[in-house]
């Protein structure tokens, strides 16, 4: 508590670039442990292995989706669309389908089988619906969050 | 990013007051770099701020970091 209300030491421009450094940090890490899992993952680890950095990823997530959600921000670049969403997702699957090809056949050596193919499309159009209906609630709740901010700032203007 | 030129205003309302950059920092409470990269023009810093230098400087918004006319 004492720690909360100590005074800032830094003025507003190093304060603003300490901001910028912890910044990188903080998606060098996400990106660096996102590229361990996928390694991990490929090399045959299991999620039981796996727990504890999926659960920080987890978490990571949660909080940049739902801080920016409550703050009604998006992304810098993109404005979400269903286009957008529907391609996002599409991107998604094939990369999912395309990691799982790779575990399974060139690095674990899984003999094929005739229902793999099936099965494989089965997991690709699973994690396309997962992933566009996440994005699309996300946007309606994104919409939603926008329009209630803009009212708040129209009543402070008055 | 948004590029802002050298101020040369600060610099020159700083020597009216025989103020080194280092009191000025100190009087407006931020650090000398800081102070050094608003009058270099690297750093745009907020209303706040800038009110606070018009203030110790005795000058006002627009004296210190209003537009140049041509």
């Amino acid at each position: 508590m004492k720690d909360k209300e100590a005074k800032n030491m830094l003025d507003e421009m190093q304060d603003r670039k300490l901001l910028k450094i912890e910044e990188f940090g903080f998606w060098l890490v996400f990106w660096v442990l996102f590229a361990v899992v996928l390694l991990q993952t490929v090399m045959g680890t299991t999620l039981k292995e796996l727990a504890g950095e999926l659960a920080a990823l987890a978490a990571a997530s949660v909080y940049i989706a739902f801080s920016s959600l409550k703050n009604g921000l998006w992304t810098r670049k993109y404005t979400p669309t269903l286009k957008t969403n529907l391609l996002a997702s599409a991107v998604a699957s094939l990369i999912f389908g395309g990691f799982n090809a790779v575990r399974a056949f060139v690095i674990l050596k899984k003999p094929v089988e005739p229902g793999d193919a099936v099965q494989m499309a089965v997991l690709c159009v699973g994690v396309f619906i997962l992933c566009f209906a996440l994005t699309e609630a996300f946007r309606l709740i994104y919409k939603k969050r926008r329009r209630k901010l803009n009212d708040i700032e129209e009543e402070k203007e008055r | 990013m948004v590029t802002i030129g050298r101020n040369v205003k600060i610099k020159v309302a700083r020597a009216e007051l025989d103020m080194t950059q280092k009191a000025l920092a100190e009087a407006v409470g931020i650090s000398r770099q800081t102070m050094n990269a608003i009058e270099q023009g690297d750093y745009n810093p907020t209303i706040k701020l800038c009110r606070a230098i018009c203030r110790v400087l005795g000058k006002t918004l627009d004296e210190l970091f209003g537009e140049e006319e041509n």
